[in-house]
């Protein structure tokens, strides 16, 4: 794992395709990454529109993996590359996770989320959970957290391309931080919370087809 | 290297320590008051920063301290949190907000339930350090502050935001919450009792409104900052859920907000405004959502916030469909540039026009010769700009320059410095001067130096510039005035001041007769005067010209020295010669000009008194200057005393600052004098019945007078002796 890196985690609804391949290929590139599923449960395509593969978050990949190779769509689930997703997936972790019960991995310093009910849904949730905190005993210090949403098309090509653009964001967002202050200049230039907004807008620049959105928060 | 080594030990030492006192509770508050009293002795930012973490990671975990122990080692830790306040490094500062959050809650719930002596200090402490970060809000410390006021709106977004956060705490433990449902599980100034001696409700809940309202202006800011918008909004949702007293507040605001009415400000391009606000607009949204969903929303809010969901819904969706930075939008509209173009503190050449340029050099504004201006209009347009210019804008001007000019001293000091080429040196300015003389045939021969040349950009300037920058140039030497030259200047300078009191005196009496007109040179309403008048003092009289002559001839050339140094020595006798010429001046109509010399007088006697101060030596009576001049100015004035003259002479004893036996014992050759003893003996009366201070001092003269051999005067003496100290007849 990279020594500087941010805790970084990938956020979409059922936590199998966008956030998951993002996953994998900034778990690759050696970042400290977890990833989560903002939706009521885990919906997959089905036989039919009207008949979806529903699984409760923390089913695991394996298990679905085996629910749909046994099921008579399987030829369907193989050309529509749902077999192939859940293959990636197993390799990656065990089980997709909901984001709203994540609070045992922690606080993270950098969330994305790869659509944007999910960024609302991870600001909402944010905002309740600091609002609905009992009394702790003041042990509690609230933490910063930079929200992105990159917004990516729930198919598997949009899914890897989208994964790149991740990648290459935090990459972005690493060497910015890892850049050295030199004499004489503003050290403001060196801030990241300053300089992330004009981070984003480069990024967005080269990436016109993943619009973003952007929030700092707390938890 | 030593030190280093002894660093590296010193902070070994302090991880056995910390891991002995985390492991081990019964050692942990000793060595917690070691620890932190750390910050306050070594005043090192790497173990201020140690220091911190231990105290964030001692007061964070559960598990380390147990809680009756926590709540009184924060209170300990408040005198040396205040020291590392001042840290100018951001790790540190960040580690002390987030240490303050917790000792601000532990220690506003102590002081709440345990009313009682001593108390006091702690809530007094915690005050100075709440003010402390809130003071910080508008600023980017630890940073140095920008030249521009926008810019610092941008600068240290990280430290703002964590200061949002800390503003939240105060909010929320300063407001009252209500005291149904779940509200009852967090604390909140509802739990404070009515009727504490320190911490007054009314107070404490408008300090927490005014914090609501620094909170919105993240909002309601003419430009957009995505960082602190989202940031706050964020927070402001906690507010409005636990007090919903603040919800008409944040809601009013934020029903007026709307992202195309923002400009886009001189610190971000049209893309980043163009993100930020649809940013804005989305977190905008997903705020009032969440509100009328939890039914935050008072009812009388509840329609236009629904219209401004749509309105947002339906702005999000339209740019959704194209590509952002290629929509043409007609509303943006930049932010009123209100800084200096060119606010750089280096020169990379010496150039006397480049040296106070704060605009744009291309500028053809800047291009201007002012010179070729008249006088007259040069000073209406300088005195103009003086008026319209803010103190701060042109306190940060003049500090961009003297940054310049000491820059570009200090470099030619390092180059080696003209001196030490034994080289003229050559402002372009002289250059330019010289051209005109014909005289630039010798500046290559003597000046050019093919060494220093580096630093200078060729291309950007024309053919004459680039000869000249390839000239030798620097900045001259500050020279030190001798003090010869000083007299000059200071006796220049009473001329001066003198010539504006004659002036003014004439103009006065030329107008004797015309009220309107004698008002209007009073106020400055006129010519140059009205123009001074608005810049410099803003109610000009004719005899203004006293008070800042004898502020110069006082705190003008007060010295830190010590009073045997030489620039002491040297600048009392400065301050003498305007001492002397004020006392000339009074001389040559001691009638006439009697309010100018106490109003003189007084300024003596106070500016000893505040330069004492400072001192710390509070003893009344060290005020040497007053006294020696205010006992010449008795000893010229008691001679040429006409009887007619008691309320010009009482006048003066009343309104002098300060009397002393010696002072006073002046008064009796007047009452010696027996056409004038009258002045005398009424000036004592007076002084008896109306500065109790000298009534003692003024007895015994009288009681000296009683004992006369002269007849007369012995005869007043006692009777006034009678009147005013019977028991001493």
């Amino acid at each position: 794992m990279i020594d500087d890196s941010l805790k970084i985690c990938t956020v979409c609804a059922s936590n199998n395709n966008r956030s998951m391949e993002s996953h994998k290929q900034l778990q690759d590139a050696g970042y400290n990454v977890k990833s989560f599923g903002t939706g009521s449960a885990v919906r997959l395509p089905g036989p039919s529109q009207d008949k979806p593969n529903v699984y409760e978050f923390g089913t695991p990949y394996e298990d679905i993996y085996n629910d749909l190779m046994n099921q008579s769509a399987r030829k369907m689930y193989e050309a529509n590359g749902l077999i192939h997703m859940l293959d990636r997936n197993r390799h990656v972790k065990r089980a997709p996770e909901k984001w709203h019960n994540n609070k045992y991995a922690g606080k993270f310093d950098l969330v994305i989320t790869c659509e944007e009910r999910c960024f609302d849904s991870v600001l909402e949730d944010l905002m309740y959970r600091t609002y609905s905190k009992n009394d702790d005993g003041d042990y509690d210090v609230k933490t910063l957290v930079h929200v992105i949403n990159v917004d990516i098309k729930d198919d598997n090509e949009n899914a890897i391309i989208g994964g790149k653009g991740i990648l290459k964001l935090v990459n972005m967002i690493h060497e910015f931080r890892r850049k050295k202050i030199e004499d004489g200049g503003d050290p403001s230039e060196h801030i990241l919370e300053d300089q992330m907004t004009k981070i984003l807008t480069q990024w967005q620049t080269e990436h016109v087809h993943l619009p973003t959105l952007y929030s700092v928060t707390y938890y | 290297m030593a030190s280093d080594q002894a660093d590296a030990e010193m902070f070994a030492l302090l991880e056995e320590a910390k891991k002995l006192g985390f492991s081990n509770p019964q050692y942990f508050p000793k060595i917690f008051e070691y620890i932190v009293s750390m910050i306050n002795e070594h005043q090192k930012v790497q173990v201020t920063k140690w220091c911190l973490e231990f105290l964030y990671q001692a007061f964070s975990n559960p598990e380390i301290i147990d809680p009756d122990t926590r709540t009184q080692l924060a209170m300990d830790a408040l005198d040396n949190v205040l020291v590392a306040t001042r840290v100018r490094d951001m790790e540190v500062f960040l580690l002390v907000i987030d240490v303050l959050v917790i000792l601000y809650k532990l220690t506003f719930k102590f002081i709440t339930f345990n009313d009682g002596a001593g108390i006091g200090i702690m809530w007094q402490k915690l005050l100075v350090l709440k003010q402390n970060l809130l003071d910080k809000i508008d600023t980017p410390w630890p940073l140095e502050m920008s030249e521009n006021d926008e810019h610092d709106l941008w600068r240290n977004l990280t430290c703002k935001c964590e200061l949002i956060k800390f503003m939240a705490v105060v909010i929320d433990y300063q407001s009252a919450s209500n005291q149904n449902g779940s509200s009852n599980n967090y604390f909140s100034l509802s739990k404070v009792n009515k009727m504490h001696s320190l911490i007054q409700h009314s107070v404490a809940e408008d300090e927490a409104s005014r914090l609501v309202d620094l909170l919105l202006a993240n909002i309601s800011r003419d430009i957009l900052i995505p960082q602190l918008f989202t940031a706050t909004l964020n927070h402001l949702m906690v507010i409005m859920k636990r007090k919903p007293q603040f919800a008409v507040k944040i809601l009013t605001v934020l029903s007026k907000y709307d992202s195309t009415l923002k400009l886009q400000s001189n610190y971000q391009t049209v893309e980043e405004f163009k993100l930020a606000r649809k940013y804005c607009d989305r977190v905008a949204k997903v705020f009032i959502s969440h509100a009328l969903r939890q039914n935050m929303i008072p009812p009388s809010f509840k329609d236009i916030l629904n219209q401004k969901i749509n309105m947002l819904t339906e702005r999000g969706n339209e740019i959704r469909k194209k590509n952002i930075f290629a929509i043409d939008d007609p509303t943006i509209q930049k932010r009123k540039w209100e800084g200096f173009d060119v606010p750089d503190k280096q020169l990379k050449v010496n150039d006397y026009r480049l040296l106070y340029c704060l605009t744009n050099p291309s500028n053809e504004l800047t291009q201007f010769d002012l010179s070729s201006l008249p006088q007259n209009i040069l000073d209406n347009m300088a005195l103009t700009a003086l008026s319209r210019v803010s103190t701060r804008d042109l306190a940060r001007a003049l500090d961009i320059i003297l940054e310049r000019y000491k820059y570009n001293v200090d470099l030619d000091v390092h180059k080696g410095g003209p001196n030490k080429r034994g080289k003229k040196v050559k402002w372009s300015d002289d250059l330019d001067a010289e051209d005109k003389n014909g005289a630039n045939d010798h500046y290559d021969d003597k000046l050019y130096d093919s060494e220093d040349d580096d630093g200078y950009e060729e291309g950007e300037i024309g053919e004459h510039d680039t000869r000249k920058r390839k000239i030798l140039n620097s900045l001259p030497p500050i020279k030190e005035q001798s003090f010869k030259q000083k007299k000059e200047h200071v006796s220049m300078i009473i001329e001066n001041f003198f010539a504006l009191a004659n002036s003014a005196t004439t103009s006065s009496i030329s107008t004797v007769n015309n009220t309107e007109e004698e008002d209007a040179t009073l106020s400055g309403e006129t010519g140059v005067n009205k123009e001074l008048t608005k810049t410099a003092i803003k109610s000009w009289k004719p005899d203004s010209w006293l008070l800042l002559l004898s502020r110069l001839a006082t705190r003008g050339m007060s010295t830190a020295e010590d009073s045997e140094s030489e620039d002491f020595i040297q600048n009392q006798e400065l301050s003498d010669m305007i001492r002397n010429a004020i006392f000339e001046y009074f001389l040559q109509d001691i009638h006439g000009r009697i309010d100018l010399i106490i109003s003189w007088l007084n300024e003596e006697w106070y500016s000893e008194q505040v330069l004492h101060q400072k001192e710390e030596q509070t003893s009344p009576s060290s005020s040497p200057i007053y006294d020696k001049w205010s006992a010449k100015v008795l000893d010229s004035i008691i001679p040429f005393l006409e009887p007619k003259d008691k309320k010009l002479f009482i006048r003066l004893v009343s309104d002098l600052p300060y009397l002393d036996s010696s002072l006073i014992s002046r008064i009796k050759s007047l009452c010696v004098d027996p056409l004038r003893s009258g002045i005398g003996f009424l000036a004592l009366q007076f002084l008896i019945m109306y500065r109790p201070p000298v009534k003692e001092v003024c007895i015994d003269l009288l009681r000296e007078l009683s004992t006369s051999e002269q007849e007369d005067l012995k005869k007043e003496a006692s009777k006034l002796l009678t009147k005013y100290q019977p028991q001493s007849v």
